[in-house]
This record gives C-alpha cells, sequence and structure tokens, in this order.
C-alpha cells in the first residue's frame, strides 16, 4: 500500500519509539526522586495517582533547581512540589506527526504515552525521534549518493544488447 | 565546517568554590544547563549539569545546598578548540557521552559548543536545501508547460497561416496581421522573448 506523503507521518508511533517509563508517588520526597533518576539513568519521573494514572512529569532539572534554589530539606519536601510545569501527555494512537506538534507547541522534551484506559505504556522523547529522524535521512543520502555511482558506471543489465547475439 | 560555526560564546561560568546553592541559582537565572568551572585565573576546570547538581547534590546524603560546586562538578572536562572540524567534535562527544564541551581558544575560554545548536544550524540547513529543491523542481515543471503551450499555438498559428493563403489577398494580410500580434502578446505574456 503506498501512502501519501501525509500519511506516511500520520501512521502511529511504532512501539520501538518508546521508552520505559519510570513513575513515583507524588509523597515520595525529592531525594528518592533525585535517587531514582540517577539509578534508572532517566531524566523525568512521571508522577502517579492511587489508581497509577499519570498526574504530573518532573526532571532531574526541576528537582535539583527547587530544593537547591530555595534551600529546601532534601527529605522533606515532596516531590510534587519540584514540579514545574502542567503534565503533557499523548494517547497511543497519535502519530508521529502529532507528536512532534505537540513537543513543539507545549515546549516539552518529553511525552508520556496513555493508553485508552488512561494507563501509562511508555515514554516518548525528542531525543529518540532525532535518531531515528537521522537514521532516515542517513539512508536516503546514501541512496542518493548510490545513485550519483550508478549513473557515473551503470551496473551490468541482463538485457541482451541489440545486435549481439 | 569549524565549531566556531557552531558553538556560542555566550558561554556562562561558575567558582569551583561556590556553594551548589548559587551553581543552581545561577543555571535558573542564566536559564542554562550547564555552567563551565574556570578557577580564578580563568582556567578550565570542569563543567557542572543541572542534572550533576540533581543526582549528586540532591540525591546523596551527605550533600545538600551546602555542597561545592568542586564537589559535585565533572573533571577534567574535555574541550574543544574554534578550529577543530565539526565532525571530529561531534565524535568525540558521541564517544565521550556528552552534549557539552567548552570551547578554547589560545586566550582561554572562549565558548561552549553543546549538540543542540550543531543541530540547529544543520537542520537549518537541510530545511533550506529541501525548500530550494522543491522551488526548482516547480520553475522547471513551469517552464516545462509554458513552452507547450507554446508550442502548440505556434502549431495553431501554421496551420492557419496555410488555410488563409488560399483566401483573397486583402482578407489574408489582415487576418495574418491580426494573428501576428496576438501571438506576440502571448509571448509576452509568458515572459519569452519576441520572434
Amino acid at each position: 500500500m503506498l501512502h501519501s506523503h501525509e500519511e506516511v507521518r500520520a501512521l502511529a508511533i511504532p512501539d520501538r519509539f518508546l521508552r520505559r517509563v519510570h513513575t513515583i508517588e507524588p509523597t515520595a520526597n525529592a531525594r528518592a526522586a533525585a535517587t531514582a533518576m540517577r539509578e534508572h539513568g532517566v531524566g523525568a519521573l512521571v508522577l502517579t495517582d492511587e489508581r497509577g494514572a499519570p498526574a504530573a512529569l518532573v526532571t532531574d532539572r526541576d528537582v535539583a533547581l527547587t530544593v537547591l534554589r530555595d534551600a529546601l530539606d532534601p527529605d522533606d519536601t515532596p516531590v510534587a512540589e519540584c514540579v514545574q510545569r502542567d503534565l503533557v501527555t499523548l494517547d497511543a494512537g497519535a502519530s508521529l506527526a502529532d507528536a512532534v506538534q505537540l513537543m513543539r507547541r507545549k515546549l516539552v522534551r518529553r511525552l508520556p504515552i496513555v493508553g485508552a484506559g488512561g494507563e501509562l505504556v511508555g515514554m516518548l522523547s525528542a531525543d529518540d525521534l532525532l535518531r531515528s529522524f537521522g537514521e532516515e535521512l542517513r539512508w536516503v543520502a546514501e541512496a542518493v549518493q548510490q545513485g550519483f555511482r550508478n549513473e557515473a558506471h551503470p551496473p551490468p543489465t541482463s538485457a541482451p544488447i541489440l545486435g549481439k547475439e | 565546517m569549524e565549531v566556531r560555526e557552531y558553538c556560542t560564546s555566550e558561554v556562562c561560568t561558575i567558582s569551583p568554590k561556590a556553594s551548589a546553592r548559587e551553581a543552581a541559582e545561577r543555571m535558573y537565572a542564566k536559564a542554562v544547563g550547564a555552567l563551565v568551572v574556570v578557577d580564578g585565573e580563568g582556567r578550565v576546570e570542569g563543567i557542572v549539569t543541572d542534572r550533576d547538581l540533581c543526582i549528586r547534590a540532591v540525591a546523596a546524603a551527605d550533600m545538600g545546598g551546602g555542597a561545592t560546586v568542586h564537589s559535585v562538578m565533572s573533571s577534567p572536562v574535555e574541550t574543544v578548540s574554534p578550529d577543530d572540524s565539526i565532525d571530529e567534535a561531534v565524535r568525540r562527544m558521541r564517544t565521550l557521552g556528552v552534549r557539552r564541551m567548552p570551547v578554547r581558544g589560545p586566550e582561554g575560554l572562549e565558548g561552549i559548543l553543546a549538540l543542540d545548536d550543531v543541530l540547529d544550524v544543520l537542520t537549518r540547513a537541510l530545511r533550506d536545501l529541501a525548500v530550494e529543491t522543491r522551488l526548482s523542481q516547480q520553475r522547471s515543471e513551469r517552464e516545462a508547460r509554458q513552452q507547450a503551450v507554446v508550442d502548440e499555438l505556434e502549431s495553431l498559428y501554421e496551420q492557419v497561416r496555410d488555410r488563409v493563403r488560399s483566401a483573397n489577398w486583402q482578407a489574408r494580410e489582415t487576418f495574418l496581421h491580426d494573428v501576428d500580434v496576438v501571438k506576440g502578446a502571448l509571448r509576452r505574456a509568458l515572459g519569452l522573448k519576441e520572434d
């Protein structure tokens, strides 16, 4: 099936783009959040409510600047206090184009992805999109380059040359 | 392409003796994610990022706002020269797993190279290239269509002229003159040179 220009970017987000999302309770303290981000090697955590639904997103920067600037005790400060922005999520059925547009409009680099029941199914980051687009671009560039080479030195064809039997 | 075309000279610095709290304040005020750590003589000692503040200052049990930049920074830090090739610089960033490198010139710290800025420059160039490619494609298509119209008109003109030749000479001259006028007008409308 051939897709039009617009349709290709409208296909739903493939699984390979989705990272595992790490969560934390809003009442956990800032130190626990910082430790979790260090241990999991991530830059953000999603705060979830009792039902496990996403309520907010907090980044390493949010935690560091909130705690240090106001000289808060990291053991006594709930991570919810470090949240700096409203939560922006994306539906699992959305397209890559939707994701990019949402990141641009809301000025975020990460989008928690939610399923039909509102449950967290993964995280999409601008870095992942970049890596993927970058790969596609390299393939296109290589195809163009190969095209140049073929024009200069056409590969032999299997078609019989007229006049020669 | 050299580093100097991709780096920014607006680099924020901090002393190794400053507190983590001061570092946080500066990162907030300047809206940056990293500060290059320079000593009293302007020598680059290291780099400290907002992530360092989080995982080293906040997470650690015995640290906090009182911790110094020296105790949470990454040191030594790889630097790059403004004349280095951008390919090499990006490759090094990839090998080291870093997104930023201080740029060091003959007189010391000159700026900072950030992967995001490299990306910005490259994507703009790519977008301009794509736009120009599409425009030139559209121009070729338009010219081809215009030429097809002109070819058809010239063919019609010749058919008409041949038929008119068989009519009486007065009617013929008037008619041929009218046709030439129309043809000239059409060529001008299409932006083509006069015959």
